[in-house]
């Protein structure tokens, strides 16, 4: 039969599963993708399937406002993310593909003195660890960004704020589009519709996965799951310090350029980007029930919209387009969990809850190593599951509150 | 916005309530693991979800409620003494 | 604006603005208030003292010697009495509740304002979540719940319909912006109805 249109050409390729692969990784969003892609790049294994139960990227990948910036507290942490912000300065050039990443600056505002004292801990922290951090005056701020309403008659005045200038944003699918299509230019073979219903053990390793489109067997298995990983991991027969809650955000109509950095405020529960073609992009705190539904209650988004006409008068004349939510994994710590599981050959990616988008290439650069070498990369090794009976945690609440 | 049947109150819409997490935690005998558990795992099922929420700008009451996680829909509340209705 | 409410010199331009005749904001009667926390038993002995069956069940406000009585919670209710009347009425209660419970003067813990006229379910349901229909919150009945995000209990007196809201003190001045609001609009929409219908009489023009 004769179509009218002709598709463009396809970024990777569609194979029919093989019988086994020496890594199955469990996820095809982009720490799926990333982990894969590094397996192949910095490993040389190339023997290796994502299976997704949808499509490549209908979880997170896509419904992330997608804020970049590393400006962490914990010493654990700083190194991580920072690393993945490097990682993001090389990716486009790396990954030939345009992903918009723009690094136009995350301010982080402040409302009260503690939270002022708290950011300010933190700018010293990251300069101490050769992150670049600034803390700004209000004037500085207004000079920075002049939307930002820095009288001292709203309910809650801006006391200073801080900025990583590094920090920036980039376009989620198109860095969808770019790991699918290196990883499987490398060999990766990219299974869609191919729901993990099951795991196939010998006693306590896991030798494949259960498949709605067969049995898939594997030297090792990665669950990169991210809301839906209680799940995966509940079918390998382990449970994860994890809760699934809706994340939800928003977008105005298209509206002329305002606002060129990325500004959040962690006491008014409100964070705005404004996306390349227009866009205001804006996010908030999660929903505060459990949840696979994968949408959220009104009230967040009146909540936030509150928050941002306070905050930024000028957006009073603004539309709400669109709204939308994913579902996040939250661990008691607000760090995510890398490495080992229970299960042996049953390796762990799952946890960067509300903020994992900035993490996409360190996530699967330092996953991928674990996946080879059996012990976790030297930038993973605080992020075991181990830590909740040691209790190492490695408390992020601070920096990953609001802001994603 | 979900509407929860307070066992008091009757069906009132979601922000006059706080969600408390999982129902029911059960101490431990006392070893590391054990506490582990209480302290930092919570059960995530997708489907009925036992949990609690308090009517906090209402009656101030905490009661149970059932929940289908990958519907929202509320299949049951309950008072935490068991007993029927708000008599 | 009544002389010497603590409202008058602080709301009363905002509140006399925004009202008119189908939905009008005013400060309430003064009010001493208790609290009585008691056990069932005793909470049937403070009853029969009063000369009630029992104490009003859930969502129920009822007139007693005492003045209005709300259910608070299973165990709580609140008597709205005379302003001054507050130790006397102690003095009723507390024999009656021996070791089951306690009453308590928690006067000035809130402020009462009234609103009344055929237009004040739209304002309410501007910045209350309740079902106000009057076929399922009929006179009589007291619910507690938020005006913009703040605690309140509300009662509606009669079918005018007439509303008390007891309101703590330090957010009145929050709860009358969110009714004023409330009220504006629904004097805006009935002007422009009034404007834009054809067969409404007499047509007034709007700049
Ligand atoms: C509204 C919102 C805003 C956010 N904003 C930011 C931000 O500004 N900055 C930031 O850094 N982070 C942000 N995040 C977080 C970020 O999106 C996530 O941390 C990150 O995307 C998670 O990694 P992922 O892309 O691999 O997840 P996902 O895309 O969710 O990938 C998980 C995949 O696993 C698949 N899967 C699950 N179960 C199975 C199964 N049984 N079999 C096969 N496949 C399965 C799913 O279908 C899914 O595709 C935000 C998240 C949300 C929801
Ligand atoms: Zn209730």
């Amino acid at each position: 039969m004769e179509h009218a249109f002709t598709n463009p050409e396809f970024l990777w390729r569609t194979p029919q599963p093989r019988a086994s692969y020496d890594v199955v990784i469990v996820g095809g969003g982009l720490h799926g993708l990333s982990t894969a892609y590094y397996l192949a790049k910095n490993h040389g294994i190339r023997n290796v399937a994502v299976v997704e139960r949808g499509w490549l990227g209908n979880g997170n990948a896509v419904r992330n406002t997608t804020v970049i910036r590393s400006n962490y507290l914990r010493a654990e942490s700083m190194p991580l993310y920072d690393f993945g912000l490097r990682l993001w300065e090389g990716w486009e050039a790396e990954l030939d593909y345009d992903l918009m990443f723009d690094q136009r600056g995350v301010l982080a505002l402040t409302h009260t003195k503690v939270e002022a004292n708290g950011v300010k801990r933190t700018v010293a922290a990251n300069r101490l660890t050769g992150i670049d951090a600034e803390w700004l005056e209000p004037d500085d701020i207004k000079a920075f960004c002049p939307i930002v309403n820095v009288s001292p008659d709203i309910r809650y005045p801006v006391m200073g704020a801080s900025l990583q200038r590094r920090g920036g944003i980039a376009r989620h699918d198109a860095v969808v589009f770019a790991l699918a299509r290196a990883a499987s230019a490398l060999g990766v073979d990219l299974l869609q519709g191919c729901e993990v219903t099951g795991f196939e053990m010998a006693g306590n390793r896991v030798t494949g996965v259960l498949t709605s489109r067969g049995r898939i067997g594997a030297g090792r298995v990665g669950l990169v799951g991210a809301g839906r990983s209680p799940l995966l991991a509940g079918l390998a027969g382990f449970s994860l310090p994890i809760q699934s809650y809706p994340l939800q955000a928003l977008v105005s109509d298209i509206v002329d350029p305002v606002l060129d950095c990325v500004v959040m405020s962690g006491t008014l529960h409100v964070y705005v980007s404004q996306a390349q073609k227009g866009e205001l992009v804006m996010g908030a705190g999660r929903d505060t029930y459990h949840s696979y539904a994968q949408r959220g209650s009104f009230q967040i988004l009146e909540h936030q919209i509150q928050a941002a006409l306070e905050l930024y008068p000028i957006m009073r004349r603004a539309h709400l387009l669109r709204t939308w939510a994913g579902i996040v994994d939250v661990t008691p710590d607000a760090s995510p969990i890398l490495g080992r599981s229970p299960v042996d050959a049953l390796y762990i990616n799952c946890g960067w809850g509300t903020g994992g988008f900035k993490a996409s290439p360190v996530s699967g650069y330092v996953f991928a190593h674990a996946l080879v070498h059996e012990v976790p990369h030297e930038l993973a090794t605080s992020f075991s599951l181990e830590r909740f009976e040691t209790g190492t945690l490695v408390d992020e609440h601070g920096a990953a509150g609001v802001a994603h | 916005m979900l509407l929860i049947t307070c066992p008091w109150c009757g069906a009132r819409e979601e922000t006059e309530f706080r969600h408390g997490g999982e129902g029911v935690r059960v101490p431990p005998d006392g070893d590391d693991p054990g506490w582990t558990r209480l302290l930092y795992y919570r059960e995530n099922p997708a489907g009925p979800y036992a949990e609690r929420w308090v009517h906090v700008h209402g009656c101030r009451q905490w009661f149970h409620v059932v929940r289908d996680t990958t519907t929202h829909q509320i299949l049951s509340t309950r008072r935490l003494d068991g007993q029927e209705g708000a008599a | 604006m009544a002389d010497g409410s603590p409202l008058a010199a602080h709301l009363g331009a905002l509140i006399s603005k925004a009202s008119f005749d189908d939905a009008r904001l005013t400060p309430g009667a003064r009010v001493d208030l208790l609290s009585v926390r008691a056990r069932r038993s005793a909470v049937q002995r403070v009853a029969t003292a009063l000369g009630q069956e029992s104490l009003p069940p859930p969502n129920a406000c009822r007139a007693t010697i005492l003045g209005d009585c709300f259910w608070l919670r299973p165990d709580e209710w609140l008597f709205a009495t005379v302003p001054g009347g507050a130790e006397a009425a102690m003095k009723t209660v507390e024999p009656h509740l021996l070791d089951d419970g306690a009453v308590i003067d928690v006067s000035g813990s809130r402020i009462i304002l009234e609103l009344t006229g055929p237009r004040t379910r739209d304002v309410l349901s501007s910045c209350c979540p309740l079902d106000l229909d009057p076929s399922v919150f009929e006179p009589g009945r007291c619910a507690q719940s938020i005006i913009g995000k703040v605690s309140v209990l509300l009662h509606l007196v009669d079918a005018t319909p007439r509303w008390h809201l007891f309101v703590p003190p330090s957010y009145v001045d929050y709860v009358v912006r969110w009714l004023a609001d409330g009220i504006e609009g629904a004097r805006a929409e009935q002007e422009n109805a009034l404007a834009t219908t054809p067969h409404s009489s007499p047509v007034r023009m709007l700049p």
